[in-house]
């Protein structure tokens, strides 16, 4: 970071005014252990926008995510979704984890359960929806992810690619007001990212709020409304996809970019 | 694109099997001979020992004794009617459930369907008395594999049926009130086969799920439930069944706080051998639960599973998966380790071994008797514990199904 950069203080990632606010965290810290992970971060998002954070491994990007639905536990700042504070009280985070859908990199399909099971597990046993009702909307998920045919099956039976569709369909089948992505393609092989980037980006251009962790220029120049560049626990640059790809500020990033670009 | 050919042939036959296998080589070979002669001869000197030299008329003359011990004779149709009510219900669980591919009822269902054939013929021949109970036992069994067959939807009342069949069983076995046919029988005249088996089956009952109790609760947040599993699991373990045993006979009155004479030896063995195994059973499952990649308890918590919810839908199948061979295991060890009760006072199948080696009549046979009692023991312990070892692989089978 430049010198005049820490003159400035932290970077701050508000979202647009004018719009509602699905997420806000408010000087957050954290630490594992001794060490500081997450330092100062302030960052916001109204409903409806989609949000790419950046940065190289190690920088805090995925703790970061996982703090917004206590995977992670916060030492310090606020953290509201959907205005629900979360703090040890169960209740809370029980309505927030509700409201968020998280998909991962390693997916983490239950594989005991058939695919439909998978989807329907959430909102028999936490929405308390019908089976045939949460059948009927896992099967409509399920269509739109483009894998119907593979509802009987278990997890261990599709590629890489399906099971992460898969994923996305449990996430969504909750009905959630927010998504969480947190590396989805990284554990993917190249032949079969795209399937699972064409599924986000739908999702996207529906109006769906999302928060995603990804190093898929692609996907943010196509739908991102902002780009988070985080290093060594701080966000270090905020902008459009655009600027980042024409001129980046910050020399961090601009290393950055020109190892993934 | 290049043509599709065929795999290569594969020669099969018996011949060929046995030149791939056992006659590749001159050395192969030369092996194979030499270890076939050497088991034939072993083989042919047993058989021909069991067939021509041993005295086996102890073993006939004893059966009620190795059955039941020193239940009442009188009462001797009560056990049989409890036999015939456990078959029934797992006959009509195998019939109902015939359609659902490989069936782990119906494979137990033969087998024990078959011993009780066995026995109807023993009876023709050794055991008079026994030959219409055995073949009663068989006919229900056979009824109810039909009626499930014909009714599948009885299916749905059987779990019912099985609560209720526990509590038809106990009052069959021990009876109440003092006199009549269903008079109480204290558990003190229990005994022989009977006993193993009611041992065996409480204790796995009560073992396994209080097994995974312990497991939970040394993984609990709370210190107090940690710890107080992490001290039972390890105080057991450290020290042998036979001394906990004794340590149950004088220890479970004093704790109850009752006259020794108002616990009987049953129950003092019993909670000895179910809290014994419970430990191990913890453990097993204990490595079940680490083998639980941690996403999967991310990806519960995510959707919004209660910790009640992740444990119970997502964590405890997995683990228990993992573990299936390491808890039969557990089970059938349960079930060879009652032979240890007699040291509580109790005659369990083994130990009415030792008493009918020292019957005069055994002690008239030039060496006594006791391989030949020992080899009877063992093939009965064998046929119950392969059984168990069988239904193990074949729900592994089944539970593997898409994991591959």
């Amino acid at each position: 970071m430049t010198e005049e950069a820490v003159l400035r203080g932290p970077v701050r990632a508000d979202a647009p005014e004018g719009g509602s606010r699905i997420i806000e965290v408010e000087g957050l810290n954290k630490w594992f252990g001794d060490f500081h992970v997450l330092k100062d971060i302030h960052l916001s998002m109204n409903r409806g926008e989609v949000v790419v954070i950046i940065g190289p491994s190690g920088s805090g990007k995925s703790t970061l995510i996982r703090c917004i639905n206590r995977l992670e536990e916060h030492q310090e700042g606020r953290i509201v979704v959907d205005g629900v504070e979360l703090t040890d009280d169960v209740r809370h985070i029980d309505q927030v984890r509700r409201e968020t859908g998280m998909v991962f990199q390693q997916f983490n399909l239950f594989p005991h359960l058939t695919v439909l099971e998978n989807v329907t597990l959430a909102p028999v046993r936490v929405r308390k929806w019908r089976k045939s009702q949460a059948e009927e909307r896992a099967m409509y998920f399920l269509e739109k992810v483009g894998i119907p045919e593979q509802a009987r099956k278990y997890p261990g039976q599709l590629s890489g690619g399906q099971q992460q569709r898969v994923a996305i369909a449990r996430a969504l089948t909750m009905e959630p007001k927010v998504m969480l992505f947190d590396e989805p393609t990284s554990a993917l092989d190249p032949e079969v990212i795209g399937e699972v980037l064409e599924v986000m980006v739908t999702l996207a251009k529906e109006g769906m709020s999302m928060a995603v962790v990804t190093h898929e220029m692609g996907f943010a120049r196509e739908v991102a409304d902002r780009v988070i560049f985080m290093d060594a626990g701080q966000i270090v640059e905020v902008g459009t996809p655009e600027h980042f790809f024409e001129n980046p500020r910050e020399e961090r990033t601009r290393a950055f970019l020109s190892k993934i670009l | 694109m290049p043509p599709l050919r065929e795999p290569p042939k594969r020669r099969r036959g018996a011949l060929v099997w046995l030149r791939t296998n056992l006659f590749s080589s001159w050395g192969n070979a030369l092996a194979s001979l030499l270890s076939m002669g050497v088991l034939l001869y072993l083989g042919g000197e047993l058989l021909l020992w069991v067939l021509t030299q041993a005295h086996w008329g102890p073993v006939w003359a004893n059966l009620r004794l190795f059955a039941v011990y020193r239940y009442p004779p009188e009462l001797l149709w009560r056990p049989f009617a409890a036999s015939a009510v456990v078959l029934l219900l797992l006959g009509a669980t195998a019939g109902a459930g015939r359609r659902s591919g490989e069936s782990i009822a119906g494979g137990v269902f033969w087998w024990f369907f078959g011993l009780s054939a066995l026995l109807t013929l023993v009876g023709l021949v050794a055991w008079p008395v026994a030959r219409w109970g055995w073949l009663a036992v068989g006919v229900a069994g056979l009824l109810g594999y039909l009626a499930g067959r014909v009714e599948p939807r009885l299916a749905r009342a059987l779990p019912w049926s099985w609560g209720a069949s526990l509590v038809i069983v106990v009052v069959l076995l021990n009876g109440f009130g003092t006199g009549g046919a269903l008079r109480s029988v204290s558990t003190k005249e229990w005994g022989g086969f009977m006993l193993t088996l009611v041992l065996s089956i409480v204790g796995i009952a009560i073992s396994f799920p209080l097994g995974i109790a312990l497991a939970l609760g040394r993984r609990s947040k709370l210190p107090i439930i940690r710890v107080v599993c992490v001290g039972f699991i390890e105080v057991v373990r450290g020290a042998p069944l036979i001394m906990w045993l004794f340590i149950a006979s004088l220890m479970v009155p004093l704790v109850l706080d009752v006259s020794p004479s108002a616990v009987g030896p049953l129950s003092r063995a019993m909670v000895a051998v179910t809290l014994f195994s419970a430990a191990y059973m913890a453990e097993n499952v204990r490595g079940g639960l680490q083998a639980v990649p941690k996403g999967q308890y991310e990806a519960a918590q995510a959707l919004g599973l209660s910790g009640w919810q992740r444990t119970r839908l997502i964590v405890l199948p997995q683990a228990l998966r993992a573990v299936i061979p390491a808890i039969v295991g557990q089970a059938i060890a349960l079930f060879k380790d009652t032979s240890l009760v007699f040291i509580v006072g109790l005659f369990d199948f083994f130990n009415v071994g030792n008493i009918v080696a020292n019957q005069s009549a055994s002690l008239l046979v030039p060496g006594g008797v006791r391989l030949e009692l020992s080899l009877f023991l063992a093939v009965v312990y064998w046929f119950f514990a392969y059984r168990m070892s069988a239904a193990s692989r074949q729900l592994e089978r089944r539970l593997g199904v898409g994991e591959r």
